[in-house]
């Protein structure tokens, strides 16, 4: 837009301000094309035309509050960009939305994971059995929470050796901790 | 959405005019104010609520119009101020004798402060950039509802006195204004 076009701008729109109904149309002749260009470059094809058309109203209805000592094509841009923001916003909680079904587990997945959790349990019985009956005695007492046979403290320490020999004889047979 | 231009033009005209009676009100609640003041004074009701009725409307037709129509408001509002307000400055029982009749003090100033709207009209309207016909007719039409407003009180006699005692002080004011700007 070149100087001159602004300050036909300016002009129809303090016109229109006032209550000249005759400036309606070359301001918007100067107006929407301008406005059009702005959303298109800020928003996707497919939400551009729709917000550029809700802006351009939005300063028509605003344009009996214009005020004279201001730029009127600051101020229409100015609207426009509120209403670029404002479909971003929307655009926004709408992906969101769309995202959060996929948060939820998938059935295809849980039973992925029902699969590998039976693996695990039967590799850990696995190893679990080659290790002495005292320590999975002690391992199972643990796990159920039953009463320790013997003081708590050797209790604990039988435990902790348990474990440790669990670990070694998992590694031993599947290379990993 | 997605209008087609010839679509969209008409909605881009349709929110215009609808913005600009959203803004009537910056204009309009004023009446609320002029009424009070007439009924606050056990004015004849029948006639306050129609000046009232009336005022609302040309007030919201005005401001909603534009231009000079809806720049009348509020000189007109101010030059009515005047009969609206200063016939109920007289003592309630006050009564003057003119030509062997007894009047009320409030009759009697109803065609004097209309007098002085009139003279207040007469000057903006006199004025050159003022003196246009919607800026002549809007704030005359205005003033002479705010005044009639006030002027209830004396009843239809009163209105009538303030529209006599207006036209006495608007028409010399405006004609000599003109009359002088014909010579110069």
């Amino acid at each position: 837009m070149d100087r001159a076009e602004r300050a036909a701008l300016q002009q129809s729109m303090v016109r229109l301000a006032d209550g000249d109904r005759s400036a309606f149309s070359p301001l918007y002749k100067l107006l929407w094309p301008v406005m059009r260009v702005f959303v298109h470059r800020q928003l996707p094809p497919s939400d551009a035309e729709d917000v550029a058309q809700e802006a351009l109203l939005k300063v028509f209805a605003s344009a009996s509050r214009f005020d004279p000592a201001r730029d009127a094509l600051a101020w229409a841009l100015g609207i426009a960009a509120f209403e670029v923001r404002t479909a971003r916003k929307r655009r926004a909680r709408r992906k969101e939305e769309l995202v959060e079904p996929l948060g939820l587990p998938d059935p295809h997945l849980l039973e992925d994971d029902a699969i590998v959790d039976r693996h695990l349990e039967a590799a850990a019985f696995e190893v679990l059995g080659t290790l002495r009956p005292l320590d999975v005695e002690a391992l199972q007492c643990a796990i159920r929470g039953r009463p320790p046979p013997v003081s708590a403290a050797a209790f604990r320490k039988r435990v902790e050796r348990a474990i440790k020999r669990l670990k070694l004889a998992w590694r031993a047979k599947h290379g990993v901790d | 959405m997605a209008w087609t231009e010839e679509l969209l033009m008409a909605q881009a005209q349709r929110s215009y005019e609808l913005g600009r009676l959203r803004r009537t009100v910056k204009d309009s609640w004023a009446v609320a104010l002029v009424v009070t003041v007439g009924l606050l004074r056990y004015s004849d009701f029948l006639l306050t609520a129609a000046a009232a009725a009336v005022l609302f409307i040309a007030t919201t037709l005005f401001s909603w119009r534009g231009e000079g129509w809806s720049r009348a408001i509020w000189p007109g509002l101010a030059a009515g101020a005047f009969p609206l307000v200063v016939p109920s400055l007289a003592p309630a029982k006050s009564v003057c004798w003119i030509a062997g009749s007894c009047w009320p003090v409030c009759s009697l100033l109803c065609p004097l402060s209309g007098l002085v709207a009139g003279l207040a009209l007469g000057a903006l309207a006199s004025r050159e950039d003022a003196g246009k016909l919607p800026m002549l007719v809007g704030s005359t039409l205005v003033a002479g509802l705010t005044g009639a407003i006030g002027c209830a009180l004396a009843g239809a006699m009163g209105v009538a006195g303030m529209v006599v005692g207006g036209c006495l002080g608007f028409v010399p004011v405006y004609l000599g204004a003109k009359i002088a700007r014909m010579h110069a």
